[in-house]
């Protein structure tokens, strides 16, 4: 349950990087460490099993091209379906959030004043 | 490890890949420590280090390999070894039939578009060692069964009234026969008369067209005829006016 | 220049799809084709417009009891032309249902139509009788066993039934016993404009030579109302 659980949650985040633009793993993994401000530090190679994972799925599509470095390298690509199911996950996971901070915001023992 | 012994100890995870699939992996994983060593070397990190960090970064390789078998699953795998073993076993199978399919659509082509090439009016004179005064295409068509025929040549020793009358002659008509699914075989058999009732003398051609030598008389026409089996007897389907020329 | 990569490999479900697709593909091109027969009734069409008689409506069929390894069937079909009994037997590696469908032409002004169409099967040397294995060596392929149809259809309501006569040569020097059979009504097969069909089983029997068979009707009253040679030549006898 737990690792369904981070699975999913590294399968929204990825899908929200690609909603973007196409990107290869690498640039994810930078991009990631980017915007959650290092809050998001996977295991790098763990990151491959989640997006060929979204790829089987149909969520996203992958093509070969060169990099601004010069080296070629796997993009991905975020399909109509991925998008779809970003939009419905995205929703789901802020059900979820709010819930969570609803209940947080009712703990006395939380209570900044 | 290295780069390369972090990629085999994925591997070793992976049970069953196509080539193609392994290539696309390790280009992609390579690829990927390859982008972080060097961003850590720009950074100032010396080989050794930038190296040893890079691997760290990537986690243990086992896991990785475990989850990503988890993403291949062998039974489309084996799907597709069964597809494409049914696809050969069925071209096998069927390969005489698609050759003669291939056979009846050149002959459904040459039928319809260029009818000399199966026979004509000029060879079967040759054959007989005749000269044609008069060759003339026409456009007489008829249907047999759910085929399509069509008289497209005539062809007349001499069509005058007095040549007939001393030396006679032949007259010669070809016809050319196509199914309405251009790669079925045309059926069914067709024969000409002159209106006097004479069988043509000399014949050639197949299924898709046919050419005949009749013999007649001055002022006759030609018919066109279908041999009923179950009748036992021969049906007109199309009566062709010949181009005999008329004395002054 | 670039160097040419490997193409990247497509997900292994939707790889997988593709190529079931191939296979469904040449099935559907080799249907529209007739390159391979998937039903009887996709042969008995093609026979029936190799010899102009579309369409026919199917009166019966059954299995072929000559036919025991792949699965066969004989049926009698018919219009308003003329009466057909095919034979087909399905060979998955032989184009599948293949056959061909003998015809007898309607004959309006008789009391009946009658065709006939036998098939043959090669004996084996242990169907053979001891005392005549010694002929086994010389005479093996002319050893047979046929199996033999009269079929048709009664063409004048004046006709209460029908009596076959067949009358089997000798099978290697021992005579064949001769069969009559009575077809009456009760007998008859109706189509769905009511034309009254039949189909008489003869045999199987075992000959080397030539069989003879007679179709003859008779009317209610018992008067004979003509006689017909269904076999060689048929022809009726005046």
């Amino acid at each position: 349950m737990a690792r369904k659980q981070t699975m999913d949650h590294t399968q929204l985040l990825v899908l929200s990087l690609l909603a973007g633009e196409d990107m290869y793993g690498y640039q994810m993994i930078v991009e990631l460490a980017r915007r959650s401000d290092h809050t998001f530090e996977m295991k790098e190679g763990t990151l491959y099993p989640v997006l060929h994972g979204l790829e089987r799925s149909g969520a996203v599509e992958a093509y070969e091209q060169e990099a601004p470095t010069g080296r070629v390298r796997k993009y991905y690509h975020l399909t109509r379906r991925g998008a779809a199911f970003l939009k419905e996950e995205a929703r789901a996971w802020q059900t979820y959030s709010g819930a969570v901070n609803a209940v947080l915001r009712a703990c006395p023992a939380l209570d900044p004043a | 490890m290295t780069r390369s012994t972090y990629i085999q100890a994925v591997f070793s995870r992976l049970k069953r890949l196509t080539r193609r699939e392994r290539e696309a992996i390790r280009r992609e994983l390579d690829g990927h420590m390859e982008d972080h060593f060097e961003a850590l070397r720009e950074l100032g990190y010396d080989e050794t280090e930038a190296e040893e960090r890079t691997l760290a970064a990537m986690g243990d390789p086992a896991e990785v390999g475990r989850a990503l078998d988890r993403q291949y699953p062998f039974r489309w795998l084996i799907v597709k070894w069964a597809a494409q073993g049914l696809t050969v076993l069925l071209v096998l199978v069927l390969l005489s039939g698609w050759w003669d399919v291939l056979g009846n659509l050149a002959c459904y082509a040459r039928a319809r578009l260029w009818p000399a090439t199966i026979a004509n009016v000029e060879w079967l004179a040759r054959q007989s060692g005749r000269e044609l005064e008069l060759v003339q295409d026409m456009d007489r068509e008829f249907r047999l069964g759910t085929a399509t025929c069509r008289v497209w040549q005539i062809g007349l020793e001499h069509p005058s009234e007095q040549a007939m009358a001393e030396k006679g002659g032949m007259t010669y008509v070809a016809v050319s026969c196509w199914e309405d699914k251009p790669w079925a075989e045309p059926q069914g058999s067709v024969e000409v008369y002159s209106t006097a009732g004479v069988k043509s003398t000399r014949s050639m051609g197949g299924s898709w067209g046919m050419a005949w030598e009749i013999p007649v008389t001055f002022g006759d026409t030609l018919r066109v005829c279908w041999y009923d089996e179950l009748a036992h007897q021969y049906e007109t389907l199309l009566t062709v006016e010949l181009p005999w020329e008329e004395s002054p | 220049m670039k160097t040419k990569r490997p193409k990247l490999p497509m997900p292994r479900r939707r790889l997988a799809l593709l190529w079931l697709l191939v296979p469904c593909l040449l099935l559907l091109a080799a249907y529209v084709t007739d390159v391979y027969c998937f039903t009887p009734d996709q042969v008995q069409r093609m026979e029936e417009k190799r010899r102009l008689l579309e369409p026919m409506e199917i009166i019966w069929q059954a299995d072929a009891p000559w036919e025991q390894e792949v699965p066969a069937l004989i049926r009698l079909t018919a219009n308003d032309r003329a009466v057909g009994f095919s034979e087909y037997d399905f060979r998955w590696w032989y184009g599948g249902w293949q056959g061909y469908m003998s015809v007898a032409p309607r004959e309006n002004g008789r009391p009946f139509t009658a065709g006939y169409i036998w098939q043959r099967r090669q004996l084996e040397e242990r169907e053979v009788p001891e005392e005549m294995a010694s002929l086994w060596e010389g005479y093996h392929t002319s050893l047979t066993e046929e199996f033999v149809y009269v079929y048709g259809c009664v063409e004048s309501p004046e006709v209460a039934e029908l009596v076959v006569e067949f009358e089997p040569s000798e099978f290697l020097l021992a005579p064949q016993p001769s069969q009559t059979v009575r077809l009456t009504a009760a007998d008859w097969i109706i189509g769905t404009d009511g034309t009254a069909y039949f189909v008489c089983p003869l045999g199987p029997t075992r000959t080397a030579r030539s069989i003879v068979c007679y179709v003859t009707a008779y009317g209610a009253d018992g008067g004979e109302l003509g006689t017909r040679s269904v076999t060689g030549m048929g022809h009726w006898l005046e």
